[in-house]
């Protein structure tokens, strides 16, 4: 159907925690990021190591790790 | 996909608060350019230097390290080490030093470690557990800070630094202000600045903060380019200050408005200007130690007399420390 959000499957984690595997139909990683409570201010995201803007697109299995900025030491 | 307003390739970061987005390349260009624009701007070296870093080996000291290193192959008089102080934090500093020292030698930087232990005494892990078993008031970090701050002078004097580098960047700083704020403490924020210490006091190794413009969010971006970014660990002790919840709510503002931080920083120095002339007077020294203070016995002393690591002398009263 046209204009229907289709939701896709991908695996997330924060630098250091565990791996998450969910469904999304959000299409931007700074979306994803307000959806799972993640401030644009202390995490950066990272697709296979490398940095990613907020407007990156998100695709079907995507591995999504949000680097922490504050290191807390 | 955000392009870089450089060159027009993928960006990986943006900066909000001027509009702009950068690609590595541009990143780093535009990174290096401010920090040598802060360095110039507060005059924080001269031509001849005994440079020491403060590292600790997590991003921002492990990022100061780094740019040094590379700055200071331009200038030939310039002499470069690091200092790393060992608190003594169990599952977490170990972790840091092993990060530390891989890139010290991977970078030909000369380096010395200093223990809590050896120097004051006591690990930090020790000194918690002997504050709360005495019923002192004080946060792991207060304590940390005292005694890293006494540590990190002394031994740069003692390896005949002309000038201490520290890691501290625009977010630190604005926290630093923000709580001595809240906590109704002017001595200390008029102490706080691009670079601190007394330079008329011939114990004191004068401060400077190369980061002092650049966001914390831009030094891990800096870090994670470079691909020196260290392995994640977190301070035991980081969550139970006053400071981790401050950060969060500041980086809420700064989403929401960007340009925040850098607003609270003018409003910092002009507060601090106003307090510096204010509170000019005699360089002190502490009475015990000998070390650099604000009145006739350093902080440092004071806690390792609360904590009963040091005997006091016959002329001074514990009692009349202020809690």
């Amino acid at each position: 159907m046209v204009g229907e959000d289709k939701s896709m499957r991908i695996r997330w984690r924060v630098l250091g925690g565990d791996w998450h595997e969910i469904e999304t139909n959000v299409k931007t990683v700074g979306a994803f990021m307000r959806e799972q409570g993640l401030s644009i201010e202390e995490y950066l995201p990272t697709i296979g190591g490398k940095l990613v803007t907020e407007d990156e697109e998100i695709k079907e299995g995507i591995e999504l790790t949000f680097i922490p900025v504050v290191s807390g030491g | 996909m955000a392009k870089c307003s450089v060159c027009g390739k993928p960006a990986v970061y943006v900066a909000k608060y001027e509009g702009k987005a950068y690609c590595p390349e541009h990143f780093l260009e535009w990174f290096d350019k401010r920090v040598r624009k802060t360095i110039r701007k507060y005059k924080m070296f001269g031509k001849k230097e005994h440079i020491v870093v403060a590292v600790s080996g997590g991003k921002d000291s492990l990022a100061a390290m780094h740019y040094m290193k590379h700055l200071s192959k331009r200038v030939p008089d310039w002499k470069l080490e690091a200092l790393l102080i060992d608190e003594g934090i169990q599952g977490y500093r170990p972790v840091t030093i092993k990060d530390f020292k891989k890139w010290a030698e991977e970078w030909g930087v000369p380096y010395r470690i200093v223990s809590f232990k050896e120097e004051i005494g006591a690990t930090l892990d020790e000194i918690v557990a002997k504050g709360h078993e005495l019923g002192l008031p004080y946060q792991p970090c207060s304590y940390c800070g005292v005694f890293r701050r006494y540590l990190l002078n002394k031994a740069a004097k003692e390896m005949g630094a002309t000038v201490l580098v520290t890691g501290h960047n625009l977010d630190d700083e604005i926290q630093t202000f923000l709580m001595n704020i809240m906590r109704h403490d002017t001595d200390r924020l008029a102490r706080l600045g691009p670079v601190t210490g007394i330079s008329e006091h011939d114990g004191f190794v004068r401060r400077v903060k190369i980061f002092y413009d650049i966001p914390e969010k831009e030094v891990v971006v800096y870090s994670m380019i470079h691909g020196f970014y260290p392995e994640f660990v977190e301070c035991p002790y980081a969550r139970l200050g006053f400071r981790w919840d401050l950060r969060h709510y500041i980086n809420l503002l700064e989403e929401k408005y960007p340009g925040t931080k850098f607003m609270i920083q003018k409003s910092l120095l002009d507060i601090v200007e106003a307090l510096k002339k204010e509170r000019e007077g005699e360089p002190k020294k502490c009475k015990i130690c000998g070390e650099p203070a604000t009145s006739d016995v350093c902080r440092a002393c004071e806690l390792r007399m609360l904590l009963g690591l040091m005997e006091p002398p016959k002329w001074f009263d514990v009692k009349s420390i202020k809690i």
